[in-house]
């Protein structure tokens, strides 16, 4: 069953919505929840959770693309979850590798005052995705959105994992550098 | 902003870009090899002249060829016995530790000579590629011991043209003081050059590093570069570095009569490739 037909169940308070939606997204939303909490049970428990956050959050909201819309619920419920098990001690290695790459671009220090900003960060950061080239870009959303495995991104792009590593490197110093450009201090 | 903080941020991009990162597994080998193609084709009418085609991006290469102007400043010959020689100086590090312990890691082509003082030479110097920290595209290398008064043995002064790869730290030379000086000495460092087929390579000329850095225990990241060394590769360093760099070419020559007819032998000169020493360094943090 295709994304719109399955909103429609979700709009029309059809509990069918939610066995469809798993079955439509639920691998793809399981590997990115994989990805970023190493462990099978949390990942599929955090799925569950963004399926019914889906439920409790359609209607109102009437997602054009349902997949996006359920992966993102997943990629945040996920890393909502991450931070409370490295919180206490718990985290296993998921998404801990890309997470100290992104190291480079941001500072590492908490201030409440960057949470405004966060808006403008988004959309400067789509600038700099907008600017890359289709493959590159692919690549840095790979790594940092789904968290991929270099292995995994390599064998997808046809490169070397030594290859995908070093433009990974670049494209954050590009980040950073886009970034300070227009006046963030991150 | 933390790390995680900022991975939420990127977790708000356009719809399109995450779904299109999913969608390139179906299809990509099949659109690779079109292009491959389509490049050789390309590559043809290119050598006619007839167009320019740009069938897929490549990366910037690095520019290897040498060429030293008329007006370019070499060092001066040291004519004389230097009053001092040293066999060596400089801390034992891993290439971990010299990259941990370096404000900046690069690439860079040695230029003009500027000036020596009594323990330094000075040279300007372009930087091609920054690994770490970051560095504006020129700037002042110091070599310490490496003048007409204190010299390393074999450990030529550095002249126009060289390509090495440095750990940086800032000099406390007081006749420059925004230069840069290498972290752990003359034995921590690479030239690179490249092979004949086009490869860039890089070899620790004297060995020292590579010894401290297969002998380290305690670092967090094994030294997984692999070792490739070849009388080949020797041979097309010899040639590169014979243009303009007479007593590094006759170090490796050096190396190279001795290996030759002994190919089973292990060889003294360590030689890795760029590529292979990019992607240890992305490892680190």
């Amino acid at each position: 069953m295709d994304g719109k037909r399955i909103t429609e169940l979700f709009l029309a308070r059809d509990e069918r919505a939610i066995t469809e939606a798993m079955e439509a997204y639920g691998a793809y939303c399981r590997r990115i929840a994989l990805n970023v909490l190493g462990d099978e049970r949390d990942a599929e428990e955090c799925v569950l959770d963004a399926l019914h956050a889906a439920w409790r959050s359609i209607p109102p909201n009437e997602p054009e693309r349902l997949g996006a819309y359920l992966s993102r619920l997943t990629r945040n419920l996920a890393l909502n979850r991450y931070a409370a098990m490295t919180a206490e001690k718990r985290a296993k290695c998921g998404a801990s590798i890309p997470l100290s790459e992104l190291g480079d671009v941001v500072s590492n220090t908490d201030d409440p005052l960057e949470a405004a900003q966060e808006r403008e960060l988004a959309a400067a950061i789509n600038g700099f995705l907008a600017s890359l080239p289709r493959e590159k870009r692919d690549v840095f959303v790979s790594r940092y959105w789904h968290f991929d495995d270099l292995k995994e991104i390599a064998r997808r792009t046809g490169r070397t994992e030594n290859n995908t590593a070093v433009m990974l490197m670049r494209l954050r110093g590009k980040l950073k550098k886009y970034l300070e450009e227009r006046g963030f201090i991150i | 902003m933390t790390s995680l903080r900022f991975a939420a941020v990127i977790g708000e991009i356009d719809d399109n870009y995450t779904e299109s990162a999913v969608k390139k597994t179906v299809g990509l080998r099949t659109k690779r090899i079109l292009a491959a193609a389509a490049c050789f084709f390309a590559a043809g009418l290119v050598a006619f002249g007839l167009i320019q085609a740009k069938v897929f991006k490549h990366e910037r290469k690095l520019d290897m060829t040498v060429s030293i102007p008329e007006d370019a400043v070499l060092p001066p010959a040291i004519e004389n016995r230097p009053a001092a020689s040293y066999a060596s100086y400089g801390t034992a590090y891993s290439v971990e530790k010299a990259f941990r312990k370096a404000d900046a890691v690069c690439l860079l082509t040695v230029k003009n000579f500027i000036t020596e003082d009594f323990y330094c030479s000075y040279f300007a110097a372009s930087v091609d590629r920054v690994y770490k920290g970051e560095l504006p595209e020129s700037i002042v290398l110091a070599q310490w011991l490496a003048t007409s008064q204190i010299m390393l043995e074999n450990s030529p002064r550095y002249t126009y043209g060289d390509k090495l790869l440095l750990f940086l730290d800032p000099s406390i030379s007081q006749t420059f003081p925004g230069a840069y000086d290498r972290v752990g000495g003359d034995i921590s460092f690479f030239y690179a050059a490249p092979s004949s087929d086009g490869e860039i390579y890089l070899f620790d000329h004297k060995g020292l590093f590579s010894y401290n850095t297969y002998s380290c225990k305690d670092d967090e990241h094994p030294f997984n570069v692999r070792n490739r060394s070849s009388i080949q590769l020797v041979s097309d360093f010899c040639n590169y570095y014979s243009a303009f760099d007479k007593p590094i070419a006759d170090r490796l020559n050096e190396y190279y009569e001795a290996c030759v007819g002994h190919e089973t032998a292990s060889f003294a000169l360590h030689i890795y490739s760029l590529e292979d020493m990019e992607g240890y360094f992305s490892q680190l943090d």
